[in-house]
């Protein structure tokens, strides 16, 4: 239970957890929990988009999807720490990763509360690039959601510090384009997630192209402009 | 001071769902009138009645216990009607999909009596068993049903 009492004071009571994580009250027990509780999260929304495919797609999407938001995590968050630092910030490298992982843990359970409803698509459409853009879409207000309690986390944890904070609110700006920027192309190495039904089950496939021509490519498709090989 | 006095108090310390915060002071008053009741009844008046049984119960140490075991509740709630019934749909997906995703002979698992007696086991036993499963479960035969719609009729599928 204490997984979820973490994840309902987050979206219940957001300014006294990120007051606590100011405090560095219990930071790794709430680290643990959101980790617990986004990880279990995320496999099942991959456990559904794969699902399209087959068994073993949705076995794979279901350990690709949490390993995709880690290894942005781990690949992102020095850059905000070491930024933060120039510009004045008093927060530690933990304070930091435990912001990202509440804008990661919101993230996760936004995409939980999305997947009946990918489901339901799931289960009345055969169309895969509708299907693509539908998830593209649960994964863009899912992550802006996300990002919005990571921006509003920055300024209660850095509330203390006010020398800087324009640059600081300024380099987390640019900070949320890179992670951005990051997970998609992580998205894009780790691919397939869904799986087109054209092609066999393949654990990854050959770099090449990139996410945003592909999402153009499918647009196009649905709107009858062209047809995606 | 009086019994909503008390339980004012209470709800101060407890940050939960509207609901579970009502059902739990509900269960409260119960328990504080039952007390005061018997104060009554050796003697006390009504306001040293009230205060014997708001020492005796503690209202910060009730409030705490209350917060700390009923925290994420309402949480769990949620999790489980969005979890459940997709666990659930994609359960009996892949029980009737073969695992490369065609569906060839799913109609076998369908006239199997064991089949149906365990899955309606598990839909019927926890709506009954369980009231904040409700959801969840109903949600799941919306699920289910669909699911077995389209393995039956896959040209309704746009």
């Amino acid at each position: 239970m204490n997984n979820l009492a973490i994840i309902e004071t987050i979206l219940r009571n957001r300014h006294r957890f990120f007051t606590e994580i100011r405090g560095g009250v219990e930071l790794g027990q709430k680290m643990r929990a959101m980790l617990v509780s986004s990880m279990a999260f995320l496999a099942l929304y991959g456990a559904v988009m794969g699902s399209t495919h087959s068994l073993w797609q949705a076995l794979s999407s279901a350990a690709k999807l949490p390993l995709l938001f880690l290894a942005t995590l781990v690949v992102c968050s020095p850059t905000l720490y070491f930024f933060n630092l120039i510009f004045g910030s008093d927060q530690s490298l933990t304070q930091n990763f435990a912001l990202i992982l509440t804008a990661i843990t919101v993230t996760a359970v936004l995409l939980l509360s999305f997947a009946p409803i990918v489901l339901f698509f799931l289960l009345t459409t055969s169309h895969y690039q509708f299907f693509k853009l539908l998830n593209v879409g649960v994964f863009t207000v899912a992550g802006v959601v996300g990002v919005t309690f990571l921006s509003q986390g920055m300024r209660v944890v850095s509330a203390s510090g006010k020398e800087g904070a324009q640059a600081r609110r300024n380099v987390l700006r640019l900070w949320i384009l890179i992670y951005a920027f990051v997970g998609s192309q992580m998205a894009w190495t780790l691919r397939p997630f869904i799986g087109a039904p054209s092609m066999k089950f393949e654990l990854f496939r050959q770099l090449g192209g990139n996410f945003y021509a592909n999402i153009f490519a499918s647009i196009g498709e649905i709107l009858g402009f062209f047809t995606v090989r | 001071m009086t019994v909503d006095d008390v339980l004012a108090r209470v709800r101060a310390r407890l940050d939960l769902d509207a609901e579970t915060e009502r059902e739990l002071l509900e269960e409260l008053r119960d328990h504080l009138e039952d007390a005061v009741a018997a104060a009554r009844a050796r003697g006390l008046d009504e306001e040293k009645a009230l205060a014997e049984a708001a020492t005796r119960f503690g209202v910060e140490e009730v409030g705490r216990e209350l917060q700390a075991t009923h925290a994420g509740w309402g949480t769990a709630d949620g999790v489980v009607a969005a979890a459940l019934p997709v666990v659930c749909a994609l359960a009996l997906r892949w029980l009737v999909f073969a695992p490369d995703g065609t569906a060839v002979g799913w109609q076998e698992v369908l006239v199997r009596p064991a089949f149906w007696v365990v899955s309606l086991a598990a839909l019927v036993v926890p709506l009954l068993k369980f009231p904040r499963w409700r959801y969840a479960l109903v949600s799941w035969a919306f699920f289910w049903a669909l699911s077995v719609i389209f393995f039956a009729w896959p040209a309704l599928r746009w």
